[in-house]
């Protein structure tokens, strides 16, 4: 058992690296890249230029090669054109130090009680002037030999406030080149000067830590990689803030909420779709099972004819017209009735309950849990016929087929009466499939998500899919296949795992 | 003294059965599934002869008496299904959406059968790592969430336009594309488990030792003598493919309009439901009742296939 496991974690871990590669693959298939959008709009003024679509390219990080794209989408960019990485529970910390050198401190308005501030680290990159990149600004400190020569000992790529300007700093510009010693550097006048570097010159650029590395703690030398003279030396010095995908940072959303990341807006969502889903599932299986067991018993009996055939028509229904006809008949007619009718969207009343709404009737007031439970209805409804209908007939058949297994006869011979026979001997063994279909369907039932929230604009997961497919927000997308990817894949161990833990009888090897 | 000696002549009357005759037979005991051939025969010529059938252009709005376009119409004789918010006929709609979502399903339906059954054949005949990697992909794209990647791949290659091909067929073929795609897996594995059933029969060695290639005995022996899973398959998956067709059309990424599909009917639809309510329920109910006849039609060619199965 297991050694089965590991072996089918391992599996997992390479389904789900796979389904990131068909993810990636995904956003970079259009033809025109994921801004081909932008590209095609009408109107010449709202267009945006050559440079700003370079620039935003640049900032979304499509310039770089797709390969490099795909890893820091994976496992983020953050240790990028870093030297060391932090071994260590947590990351490294060390102390927020002010213009003039000294920590700065956070004074609690309340109490007046001081806390100093700490700025965190994973990677560390050791200062040195091949992290500075022409078209950087940079301001140094250091004294001016001759005339537009200059010797750094302090190189910060942030302007200093203003207030605190030091004496000693002598002169800022934008570089144009790097030796290995000396960077030219060019004022806002184009005018030309060279400053000179050595061992002892500090560096603080946001690119990188810019301090000296610590030597506290344990550090793993990573230079090979992506340093000065690493593999990736092109991007020496650049420090990016994103931790990827697999460390469950999901980006940016680019259009739906622009400015906002990926996981606050899932978080946002998320409880919604849980209750819709958990609702559907609990009610399809409250459902499913009585009535498959009964139509397994009374095989062809009246019943078994009305659940076998309400089982086809579910299966063969568009579940999304369903919806709609939901609404239709319990929001729509109910309303021309002048019954009391049922919310047709949303989680909650928004207005007050309008007259003649089921919700006035029962006198719920905004924002309560009866509220939420009234709007849930109709969604669960749409959402769990498929699945009762899919359910009970597997109930129905898995109940057939042990009732004629010999345990069951035996049991009936023993003179065990017939409630008995079914509930301890028989329904205990038909079960066992049925938990293993119920785990699998789990994930797939965000498929069914997505059309329910939709038909009900319920503000869920599936809807967010929705809307992020229509606005081609692209990280919107992406995290949620790939958590939807990642869920299937653990669905399906689960569902494994569950089958032996309920049947003793199967055993992997 | 003869012993019930048989006479061969009236032996040589009695007419063999043809194959198709008892599969027909089996199959008229299911009293639904003929209902459905009957039905689906009805709207599928409804929908191939729409062109002659439709009374109005489904593109063209229509005008009253004083050359006003006519929105939203109610049932009448002359349009007895209305007209929608532009004026179109919504019968003459209905009948042309029915045209496009059952090529698409036909398509669609026999290109991923066929491309299943092929690899499964492949791959159950020749085994080993060939088998190994088909396997594999199948169970990769099996794993992968369906409705949400077909959406995600619908909604990326929208705006496409195929070359040589009118603009408004550019985003079927694409659907149909996409929906082939993602559709092998299930026939393949059918196919793989027949073949390996089949494989070691002796009709094969003799089949070898005649001197036919091994793709020659696949498409000759295997596929033929598969066939009959297939084709249920094949036909519980028609439904399949419509409802999935329809799905994308309805959030919008399927069959863009103005070529309707009953799909995107719907999508148009919806947003007057409060004024119009009558005019969602003919596009959905199309798809249901077509779904549920493709369901009840290889229900009773499963029975009627395959003998074992028959209680």
């Amino acid at each position: 058992m297991t050694n089965y496991l590991i072996r089918r974690v391992f599996q997992m871990i390479l389904v789900v690296l796979l389904s990131t590669v068909a993810i990636y693959i995904l956003l970079n298939i259009a033809p025109g890249g994921p801004l081909a959008g932008l590209r095609n709009i009408g109107d010449r003024r709202s267009r945006p230029s050559e440079a700003d679509m370079a620039r935003l390219e640049a900032y979304l990080g499509l310039d770089k090669p797709i390969f490099l794209r795909y890893l820091t989408w994976l496992i983020g960019d953050d240790w990028l054109g870093a030297d060391w990485l932090y071994v260590g529970l947590g990351n490294y910390r060390y102390p927020l130090l002010g213009a003039t050198g000294q920590q700065l401190v956070e004074t609690d308005p309340d109490t007046g009680a001081k806390t100093p501030r700490w700025n965190y680290a994973r990677f560390w990159t050791d200062p040195s002037p091949a992290l500075l990149k022409p078209g950087y600004v940079i301001w140094v400190w250091g004294k001016e030999t001759t005339a537009h020569q200059f010797s750094a000992d302090r190189i910060q790529a942030s302007p200093p406030p203003k207030a605190t300007r030091p004496a000693d700093l002598v002169t800022f510009g934008s570089v144009v080149k790097v030796d290995a010693q000396v960077i030219t550097i060019a004022d806002t006048g184009g005018i030309k000067s060279t400053v000179t570097v050595n061992q002892n010159t500090a560096y603080e650029f946001p690119i990188g830590t810019g301090l000296p590395r610590p030597s506290a703690g344990l550090w793993l030398d990573i230079s090979w990689l992506t340093g000065d003279t690493g593999v990736l030396k092109q991007y020496a010095g650049f420090h990016g803030t994103n931790r990827g995908i697999l460390r469950a940072d999901f980006g940016w959303s680019w259009k739906l909420a622009a400015g906002q990341p990926v996981t606050a807006l899932l978080k946002s969502r998320l409880g919604n779709t849980l209750i819709l889903m958990t609702t559907a599932t609990v009610v399809s299986l409250i459902i499913a099972i009585p009535i498959g067991i009964y139509s397994g018993v009374h095989q062809y009996s009246g019943t078994d004819y009305a659940v076998t055939t309400f089982a086809f028509f579910g299966s063969a229904m568009p579940v999304f017209w369903f919806g709609l006809m939901l609404i239709l008949l319990f929001s729509y007619s109910f309303k021309n009735w002048g019954l009391p009718y049922m919310p047709s969207g949303g989680t909650v009343l928004v207005r007050e309950a309008q007259p003649g709404s089921l919700e006035l009737l029962l006198n719920i007031t905004k924002g309560t849990f009866v509220d939420r439970f009234m709007h849930i209805i109709l969604p669960a409804m749409m959402l769990s016929l498929l699945y009762l209908a899919g359910w009970s007939r597997y109930m129905r058949s898995s109940m057939l087929e042990v009732l004629r297994q010999d345990y069951v006869r035996t049991a009936r011979a023993k003179g065990l009466i017939e409630r008995v026979v079914i509930i301890k001997h028989a329904l205990r063994n038909a079960l066992i499939p049925i938990i293993t279909i119920v785990v699998f369907q789990i994930p797939g039932i965000f498929g069914g998500a997505i059309l329910t929230e939709t038909v009900f604009s319920y503000p869920g997961i599936g809807r967010l899919y929705f809307e992020a497919l229509n606005a081609s927000d692209w990280p919107v997308v992406m995290s949620i296949l790939f958590i939807t990817a990642v869920l299937v894949v653990f669905a399906t161990l689960l569902g494994d795992v569950m089958y032996t833990v309920v049947d003793p009888r199967i055993r992997f090897k | 003294m003869a012993v019930a000696e048989l006479d061969r002549e009236s032996l040589a009357k009695v007419k063999e059965e043809s194959y198709l005759r008892i599969i027909w037979t089996r199959f008229r005991r299911h009293k639904l599934a003929v209902i459905s051939i009957f039905v689906l025969t009805i709207i599928i010529l409804a929908c191939v002869l729409a062109s002659v059938i439709a009374p109005y252009n489904p593109t063209v709005s229509q005008k009253d008496a004083s050359g006003a376009i006519l929105k939203n119409a109610g049932p009448s004789l002359k349009y007895f299904m209305g007209t929608d918010s532009i004026g179109r006929d919504v019968f003459s709609r209905l009948l042309y959406a029915g045209r496009i979502s059952l090529l698409i399903a036909f398509v669609v339906t026999i290109c991923a059968e066929t491309a299943g059954a092929l690899i499964g054949a492949v791959s159950g005949f020749f085994g080993g790592w060939v088998d190994e990697v088909i396997q594999r992909t199948t169970e990769f794209f099996l794993t992968l969430p369906l409705l949400p990647l077909l959406l995600a791949f619908s909604a990326l290659l929208r705006g496409i336009q195929i070359p040589f091909l009118p603009q408004e067929w550019s985003s079927a073929v694409i659907i149909a594309i996409i929906l082939i795609v993602f559709g092998w897996m299930g026939p393949a594995r059918l196919m793989r488990g027949m073949v390996l059933s089949l494989r070691n029969q002796d009709f094969t060695e003799a089949a070898r030792a005649m001197g036919l290639g091994n793709f020659g005995i696949i498409i000759r022996h295997m596929i033929p003598n598969a066939m009959a899973p297939i084709i249920v398959s094949a036909t519980l998956d028609l439904g399949g493919v419509i409802i999935y067709e329809s799905a994308l059309s309805f959030l919008g990424f399927g069959v863009q309009p103005p070529v309707p599909t009953w799909g995107n009917m719907l999508n148009e639809y919806q947003s007057d439901m409060w004024t119009q309510p009558a005019k969602v329920f003919y596009p959905g109910l199309s798809i249901f009742i077509v779904n549920l006849a493709f369901n009840y039609m290889g229900d009773a060619l499963r029975d009627a296939l395959d003998p074992r199965l028959k209680r």
